[in-house]
């Protein structure tokens, strides 16, 4: 075996080749340390250094036979006696058991809709009135074949109050008329009388007073030739009992139509709904 | 220092190995004035040419790895198992090693897309997050049924039943449908359904004291109706409390007030009929059961 000692080599053109023979290798042996390669850059180095002796390691590492890409780890593809592939591949995370999430909350987007484990009634807006009095308050948007059920908390209009109605809007927000309403209210402390009907209105009367505030619950079956609703009202800190039992539905001359918005508005000659004015519109889910 | 300048060292014997001795804890370096440091591998015949190349300069870089003490196996990663020293003296211990890439602890917050599927959320909700359980809904395909049967109904439970698109293949008259509650053995309760049913738009009601079903009434014949029904179907002295109306037509509400009149009785299951004969229920008829949770 030939041996040159020297301590530097360097090249004359760009490179500096080593060329073990046949099957050779080029060999980095250690001193008194284990065998290290240097690769400097300016006044830096990182050195790529052999295990420990102590190891006992004798094995071969084959650069990855794919091309390289970003965000991808030195993986071993394949062991052959000891020889080892390499590979760029993505470690990719595996599914986390749900016990695994452990802090924060749920974003409500993540929520899955969970009709048959309790979530059946959807809240699919709030309408609220602050400090700028409205003329109206109304929801758009009402699905075709669904049941909702609507939540007046608190309506409140300044004076002087007049009674409360709601309307159904087609898809444009117009007025739908067609509907025939039958109501009941409160006339005495034994009585509870029918307080007429309308054949064919636009305006669903929701109180039996000229009065400032309004509360009610309705379900509502927005279905086409098959709607209807059924509302109860009261008017909170009127004097006496003033509750209002309504039944609305599209008539016989309307057979398709359903229901696409609901306005709700105050009839009196005053500057409109004010605050703290609240209304809930909710859906039942079916699945 | 002695230096020797050449572009090639070749090994002379053949098949042997280019060896490269440093002295004492000196190491093999592979240095370049103008440029990063590289190392490239040739295959065989020098036809195809892989690199390994030093950090650039200005990231100031000086560690060393330690190749694994360990042989390689399948489908591990290449990954630093312990370090000693820092700086320009950390040496990184590398290990093929498994990432553990099963996340063992997840702020919610980082969930950003998809859906938490529902198995994860238990059978049902707590009833502070969900109160409002939807248990069945019953829809009448292409042929009509002359009833349809609810099932379900637990005892102590509160229910709000639904008749939302009710048609029928005729008028189904002034007192639209029965129901009927039934028992564990699908029988009839005989003479204990009391209610009082106000109908149309006279303040009077029809009631009965001893039936064996609730008996709707809107006052108006159509092949249509629409209702509501809270049932708190309690083990004994249940009540079923329902509103609803024709669609379409004006003057015929119907505001029902029943329940039991005996003791431990409740519903176990529910059973629509049309009050008159030869009626039956038509293609798209829903019937909607929710329960009320309470823990």
């Amino acid at each position: 075996m030939s041996k040159i000692k020297v301590n530097n080599v360097e090249s004359s053109s760009t490179d500096v080749k080593l060329a073990p023979k046949g099957t050779g290798l080029v060999k980095v042996q250690g001193g008194n340390t284990d065998g290290t390669l240097k690769l400097s850059a300016g006044t830096h180095g990182v050195k790529i250094k052999s295990p420990a002796h102590t190891a006992g390691q004798s094995y071969t590492l084959i650069l990855p036979d794919n091309n390289i890409e970003a965000g991808k780890a030195l993986k071993v593809k394949s062991v052959s006696g000891d020889v080892a592939q390499l590979e760029f591949a993505t470690i990719a995370a595996s599914n986390a058991s749900a016990n695994s999430i452990d802090s924060g909350t749920l974003p409500v987007a993540r929520i899955p809709n969970m009709a048959t484990k309790g979530s059946a009634l959807e809240l699919v807006s709030k309408q609220t009135v602050g400090s700028t009095d409205v003329a109206d308050i109304t929801f758009t948007g009402l699905e075709d074949d669904t049941m909702y059920k609507m939540v007046a908390k608190h309506l409140n209009v300044s004076s002087p109050a007049g009674t409360w109605f709601m309307n159904w809007l087609d898809s444009s927000g117009n007025l739908q008329s067609n509907i025939t309403v039958e109501r009941w209210f409160y006339s005495s402390s034994t009585n509870h009388d029918y307080a007429g009907s309308s054949s064919s209105t636009s305006n669903i009367r929701l109180s039996g007073t000229n009065f400032n505030t309004c509360a009610f619950v309705a379900d509502i079956s927005n279905i086409a030739a098959n709607n209807w609703m059924t509302a109860w009202c009261t008017q909170p800190g009127y004097s006496t009992p003033n509750k209002y039992e309504v039944y609305a539905t599209f008539n016989t001359s309307a057979p398709t139509q359903r229901i696409h918005g609901i306005k709700l508005y105050n009839s009196g000659s005053n500057t409109g709904i004010t605050s703290p004015t609240e209304v809930l519109l909710y859906k039942y889910r079916e699945s | 220092m002695s230096k020797i300048k050449i572009d090639e060292l070749e090994a002379v014997t053949t098949n042997g190995d280019f060896t490269i001795t440093p002295n004492g804890s000196g190491v093999f370096e592979v240095a370049n004035s103008e440029s990063e440091a590289s190392i490239q591998l040739n295959s065989v015949g020098n036809t195809n040419k892989v690199k390994v190349n030093s950090p650039s300069s200005n990231v100031a870089q000086d560690y060393t790895m330690i190749l694994p003490t360990s042989s390689p196996t399948a489908d591990t990663v290449l990954k630093v198992d312990t370090i000693s020293g820092s700086g320009s003296t950390a040496e990184g211990q590398l290990s093929f090693g498994t990432v553990n890439t099963t996340a063992t602890s997840v702020p919610a917050n980082n969930i950003t897309s998809g859906f938490v599927p529902s198995d994860r959320f238990g059978t049902v909700l707590p009833a502070a997050k969900g109160g409002l359980q939807f248990i069945s809904k019953s829809t009448v395909g292409a042929t009509s049924v002359s009833q349809i049967i609810i099932s379900g109904f637990e005892a102590n439970a509160m229910y709000l039943l639904i008749g939302k698109n009710i048609s029928a293949n005729g008028n189904l008259g002034n007192y639209p449908i029965f129901a009927e509650p039934l028992q564990a053995d699908d029988t009839s309760i005989a003479n204990q359904v009391t209610y009082e049913v106000f109908y149309d738009n006279t303040d009077t009601a029809t009631s009965d004291s001893g039936n064996y079903s609730y008996l709707m009434h809107t006052g108006i014949s159509n092949s249509k109706l629409g209702f509501i029904v809270e049932i708190n179907n309690l083990s004994s002295y249940g009540t079923f409390l329902a509103r609803g109306m024709t669609p379409q037509f004006d003057d015929n509400k119907m505001e029902m007030y029943g329940c039991f009149r005996i003791a431990n009785t409740r519903i176990h299951k529910l059973k629509l009929i049309p009050y008159t004969s030869g009626r039956e229920f038509t293609e798209n008829t829903q019937i909607l059961l929710y329960k009320y949770l309470e823990s």
